[in-house]
């Protein structure tokens, strides 16, 4: 057994970004983590990226209450994400999810 | 494409065998395999709504892991699906979440018309978008 304050297990996971995915319809958005399989729904993006929220925590949830049967499947590659998303805020959360344009990607204004 | 309603999702479950994850909260459902891969779900109350096609699509690759045909096969028969599919539905479409966000706020184009442009084209618009110089 090992001991280890919240704020060095978030300094020692680093940072993680998930790959999510949006899909559009005519009156719907669906959000994807595709290596994880979970999903968000909602009417417009926001919704969906609220949906997305509360579905990752259910998933962490879930997990974390019975570790070593899901780290004996191929979800056990999802256990350093989920635990850094379990210990972080709401704000955090959010920005884990990749709302923000990533610096390796920005579109500069003005650039064609 | 033919889409279910929530109440035709859920009754496909049952035939398939999934197990409601009560612990977690309602409506979450899973699946066990016989590779003891977990398979989970989470089904919608609106019973009676139908599901849009890009959401049928994302639930049938990221999470039953079977093709549509297979989906509607479940309901004809009441039998589960053999596992692993031959042939799981692809991904559906889609624009990684900060590109989607982008086009919404900065592009203006609706849920519609963002449904018909893939990722070249959406990173094209952004890019016009921004080129162009505000009054």
């Amino acid at each position: 057994m090992l001991l280890v304050r919240p704020d060095d297990l978030v300094a020692m996971l680093g940072e993680h970004r998930l790959d999510v995915q949006a899909v559009y319809d005519a009156d719907e958005v669906t959000l994807r983590v595709p290596d994880m399989g979970v999903l968000g729904f909602g009417e417009n993006l926001d919704e969906a990226i609220d949906d997305l929220l509360d579905e990752l925590r259910a998933y962490a949830t879930r997990f974390f209450r019975e570790p070593a049967r899901f780290m004996a499947t191929s979800r056990g590659a999802h256990a350093a994400a989920l635990l850094r998303f379990a210990l972080a805020d709401e704000g955090e959360q959010r920005h884990m999810l990749g709302v923000e344009e990533p610096e390796s990607e920005a579109v500069p204004v003005g650039a064609k | 494409m033919k889409t279910p309603t929530w109440d035709e999702f859920r009754e496909f479950l049952k035939h398939d065998n999934w197990e409601e994850d009560r612990a977690t909260g309602h409506d979450f459902f899973e699946k066990t395999l016989p590779d003891g891969e977990i398979l989970r779900t989470h089904a919608s109350r609106s019973s009676s709504k139908t599901m849009s096609p890009g959401r049928f699509k994302a639930i049938l690759s990221d999470q039953l892991r079977l093709n549509e045909a297979e989906f509607w096969e479940i309901l004809r028969t009441k039998a589960p699906a053999p596992r692993p599919s031959p042939e799981p539905e692809p991904a559906p479409a889609s624009l990684p979440l900060w590109l989607a966000q982008a086009i919404e706020r900065e592009v203006g184009l609706t849920r519609e018309q963002i449904a018909e442009i893939d990722e070249d084209e959406a990173r094209r618009l952004l890019v016009e978008a921004r080129s162009t110089p505000r009054d």
